[in-house]
């Protein structure tokens, strides 16, 4: 099934109109995208007419129907032929042992790892750098089965001019190569050599970042970033907030706080992800928007307000992710107003809803081995 | 097959262990076994080295099926076959 609309969003540049120019257009690809889940898949269709929703006349993005992210534990959603699934995604398993799953089919891989891409390299650079990998070497290696942490690793090589894993693991155990770490940064201080430095949140704070300040090692990197993914969860329990994460992985790795990139994604829209920008806050590209809504009430609530995150997308046609209610809490600052220079919704992500379970691959590592 | 189809040919299959005379220009990662997301990081880097062109990396993850890549390194040397040429 073609979706030129669709296809001709994502070709626009990432950041770069207004809300004016892109609410029109955006529109066009979700009516289009509604239309095809509404069509293909009956529990979609059957929530819809149930709130008495069309996907040919919904006018704002706040009408569309949205799937809160338990439903994706619960059933495997598809708007495609079953045979058509090449491959299935999942959560990292939260502690009640569930993981949210989606299938894909080749179509939207292929945009997945197209807006994917385009955000990496608004956010780091076109420029291929060596990427020091706070991680086992496992995680990038190949398996049968790849784990959602060394998926993360390997989606975000393809800006790699190479990849050095400076960590070892022996099961539970998981330690820093501290005179591999070493040689890296010390060889590219020395070569001037922007680098990128990438761990799972947790573990690049606690096993790295924490252990350098602590034996009062520095490194000076200056246009090298620091890019991390994960839960926040176990951090806040040891009260590192995280603009103590950006402070601190600032000061031992010698690079601009604005260098000091945090990603924030889920599985249930594979493919979208939210980089910090160099002011520390969230921005939604142009195949992308945010609803912050009352979590009790579920009802929109004005900018500047805390509530539960929605996030909606056309780019999943293979399932109906393209509303989903996350039980992540996080508050909208503005519109096509940031100082640096991004269109788009701005918004922070704050924390988890209180009831939420621990997930994400960040938060499951640090239960494994915390 | 051009001389620059038989060079990328020859990289692809070495980087997945497959035989280059199977390789044609609908051969992708939904068909050929072994040409996965690392596979692909690894044969943009080799083809970089083995044509000393640069490929920034959004535009090597848009190189789908091996005739785009054929044809992208033919553009990016300037010869006949390139795309625009």
């Amino acid at each position: 099934m073609a979706f030129d609309r669709l296809d001709a969003l994502l070709d626009l540049p990432v950041y770069g109109l207004r809300l004016e120019e892109r609410t029109p257009r955006f529109l066009d690809a979700l009516r289009e995208v509604a239309a095809h889940h509404y069509a293909h898949c009956d529990p979609y269709r059957r929530l819809c007419e149930k709130r008495g929703f069309t996907p040919d006349a919904f006018r704002t993005v706040a009408e569309v129907p949205y799937l809160p992210t338990a439903v994706f534990k619960d059933a495997l959603l598809l708007s495609i032929p079953p045979a058509a699934v090449f491959r299935e995604i999942r959560s990292s398993a939260t502690s009640s042992g569930q993981s949210s799953r989606v299938g894909i089919d080749k179509e939207t891989s292929r945009r997945q790892t197209k807006c994917f891409s385009k955000v990496v390299v608004d956010r780091i650079g076109r420029e291929r750098r060596r990427f020091v990998i706070l991680d086992s070497p496992a995680s990038i290696g190949r398996s049968a089965v790849a784990s959602a942490r060394s998926s993360t690793i390997r989606s975000l090589l393809f800006c790699a001019s190479e990849a050095v894993p400076c960590m070892g693991e022996d099961g539970d155990r998981l330690w820093l190569e501290k005179e591999l770490l070493d040689t890296e940064l010390r060889g590219a201080e020395l070569r001037g050599e922007p680098v990128i430095i990438f761990g799972f949140t947790y573990v690049l704070y606690r096993y790295a970042v924490r252990l350098l300040l602590e034996e009062g090692c520095r490194y000076v990197l200056p246009g090298s970033k620091v890019l991390h993914i994960g839960g926040w969860k176990k951090l806040e329990a040891e009260k590192v907030s995280p603009e103590k994460l950006v402070e601190d992985c600032a000061q031992a790795f010698g690079v601009s706080p604005g260098d000091v990139v945090d990603f924030y994604g889920f599985t249930e829209q594979a493919g979208l992800i939210y980089p910090t920008c160099e002011g520390g806050v969230r921005h939604t590209p142009v195949w992308g928007e945010v609803i912050v809504r009352d979590p009790v009430s579920l009802a929109p609530v004005p900018v500047a307000t805390e509530g539960l995150l929605q996030f909606i997308t056309p780019i999943q046609t293979a399932y109906p992710g393209h509303s989903v209610l996350t039980d992540d809490v996080g508050v909208i600052l503005g519109v096509d107003d940031c100082p640096c220079g991004r269109m788009g919704t701005r918004f922070r992500v704050v924390g988890r809803a209180p009831r939420a379970e621990v997930r994400g691959c960040g938060d499951i590592m640090a239960e494994k081995i915390g | 097959m051009s001389d620059i189809q038989e060079r990328c040919a020859k990289t692809l299959a070495a980087i997945t262990g497959t035989d280059a005379s199977t390789i044609g220009d609908d051969s992708s990662p939904d068909n050929l076994e072994g040409w996965d997301s690392l596979a692909h990081v690894q044969l943009i880097l080799a083809l970089e080295k083995e044509f000393a062109v640069t490929v920034p990396p959004d535009e090597g993850v848009g190189l789908e099926n091996f005739k785009m890549i054929h044809e992208f390194i033919a553009a990016r040397l300037g010869q006949p076959g390139g795309v625009g040429s």
